[in-house]
């Protein structure tokens, strides 16, 4: 489904990734794990398109979007859905308004038919009698499942997190992981997750991929990747403070 | 060897720059101009811009006219022409002061909050959420803004011509004794349409520049030093004062060919 190819991205004299290389299979869920600060939003931002690699290809159902701008680009992106880190609500709309934003935009459907997609896609979320609040009155887990919402709303092929569980309390956390994995489970989609949400994140991974240095050092199932014999891996599961991955 | 060096990259770096505001105003012209048009969006953003800044622009052009009597007055005293004050406060007003100081009004109430409302949304990530949806923040954030901008600052400065010449009218009539009938007199046969029209055309021009500048800063708020909200500081910062020298610097110029 999504195929990256020796991508090399710089930022003024930083190089953050370093020829990576990666494959995402098609309906199942990839977690991209990785110690903070190694690029992994990054890897996001250029697989739906937000920013160009300096180097290198990604493959998008065999198309690479490195290639494409404008119309062509939106195109694409109409086939993702993305749940940013802090949600990304749009402040100055309430809840119904974020969600049936793209709905109004990018479809033709009626006022009715609008109101009954946002209403199943926030009450399949959890989120039921608050269509009127704005999300300066949400709490964090809330604001994540609207921002759930709005990413699922247009039946995406492809979904992103971007460390769905960031700042949540242990119960939240685990909340999103299963509203996560159910519906991924229900609707099919594929699912990328980047998260440093170690264990949990393994509980709903199909396949996990760890970053470092700017590549993929691994990548298996969960049960594959937990009994890696790479240093870096042990070090990062164990979560140990000495070892090759520099803490300063 | 060093100072070629430099000079050849700051000056492809101004130019770089330069250009990636230019096509940043003609993209936010492009989807303004482009139905569907976001009416409604436009209308809040005038309600913004303008009707909140009426406060500010009114007892700015009061003041303004106010001293403008007073000083005209004691000005033309000296030559006993009094009986000119009308048409000196006037002229005054609607060819320079009333467009450039309610640019400046404008730039200092509502262009900082264009900047920073701009780049919050874009440390929060709003924009590339738009992006993401395939959605894009010139047609729904930046191009209403610049547009109500557009309609806002020339109704204001039409606002502050006429406050200011009211200004001018209490001083020089009430206070300082000159006629009535002196002041709107001379207004009405030195003041020609000439003037008002280079008035008109000069606050578009500014609420061009000063909207263009503002959401352009706001927009790449992350590209400044010190992400977060001190790049939003920063930008907002940098809106401002670049929005009002660049506003005083076009006025001259535009001055140069109207006159």
């Amino acid at each position: 489904m999504i195929r990256i190819k020796n991508i090399r991205k710089n930022f003024a004299a930083q190089e953050v990734l370093k020829g990576l290389s990666l494959e995402i299979p098609k309906g199942r869920i990839t977690a991209i794990v990785g110690p903070s600060g190694c690029g992994k939003s990054v890897l996001l931002k250029h697989i739906i398109g937000l920013l160009k690699p300096d180097a290198g290809q990604l493959f998008v159902s065999g198309e690479d979007i490195c290639q494409l701008n404008g119309r062509r680009l939106n195109d694409i992106r109409l086939r993702f859905g993305m749940l940013f880190q802090g949600a990304a609500l749009l402040d100055s709309m309430d809840i119904f308004e974020n969600v049936a934003f793209p709905l109004r935009e990018k479809t033709r459907l009626g006022k009715k038919e609008i109101k009954e997609r946002v209403d199943r896609e926030l009450k399949n979320v959890g989120i039921v009698g608050m269509n009127a609040k704005y999300p300066a009155e949400l709490s964090g887990g809330m604001k994540k499942r609207v921002g759930l919402a709005r990413a699922l709303i247009m039946q995406p092929e492809i979904v992103l997190f971007d460390e769905p569980t960031t700042g949540l309390d242990p119960i939240m956390k685990k909340a999103i992981h299963r509203l996560i994995y159910d519906t991924q489970r229900r609707v099919g989609f594929t699912a990328v997750v980047v998260s440093h949400d170690i264990p949990d994140v393994f509980e709903i991974s199909d396949d996990v991929a760890m970053m470092y240095g700017g590549v993929i050092i691994e990548q298996g199932t969960p049960e594959v990747f937990q009994s890696s014999g790479n240093p870096v891996v042990k070090q990062f599961l164990k979560g140990e403070v000495t070892g090759p991955i520099s803490v300063s | 060897m060093f100072l070629v060096e430099f000079i050849g990259r700051t000056t492809l770096n101004f130019i770089g720059k330069l250009g990636q505001r230019l096509v940043f105003f003609l993209e936010a012209l492009y989807w303004g101009l482009r139905p569907p048009f976001r009416l409604f969006e436009v209308a809040k953003q005038i309600h913004f811009i303008g009707v909140k800044s009426l406060f500010v622009i009114i007892l700015t052009a009061s003041f303004t006219g106010m001293v403008l009597g007073m000083q005209g007055f004691y000005t033309l005293k000296k030559f006993g022409s009094e009986g000119l004050l009308g048409a000196a406060v006037a002229l005054s007003i609607i060819r320079e002061l009333g467009p450039v100081l309610s640019a400046l009004m404008v730039t200092g109430r509502a262009g900082s909050a264009l900047a920073a409302e701009i780049g919050i949304m874009r440390i929060t990530e709003q924009l590339d959420a738009m992006d993401t949806m395939a959605l894009s923040p010139m047609k729904y954030v930046v191009a209403p803004k610049i547009l109500a901008s557009l309609v806002a600052v020339p109704l204001l400065t039409a606002i502050f011509d006429i406050v200011g010449i009211v200004g001018g009218y209490v001083v020089g009539v009430h206070l300082l004794g000159v006629s009535g009938g002196a002041y709107t007199g001379s207004m009405e046969t030195s003041v020609a349409w000439k003037d008002v029209y280079s008035g008109i055309m000069k606050s578009i021009s500014f609420a061009a520049l000063m909207s263009w500048i503002c959401c352009f800063e706001g927009f790449y708020a992350d590209t400044y030093s010190g992400h977060g909200a001190e790049g939003v500081s920063h930008a907002t910062t940098t809106a401002v004062v670049l929005s009002s020298v660049n506003i005083l610097i076009w006025d001259y110029f535009v001055t140069s060919v109207m006159i």
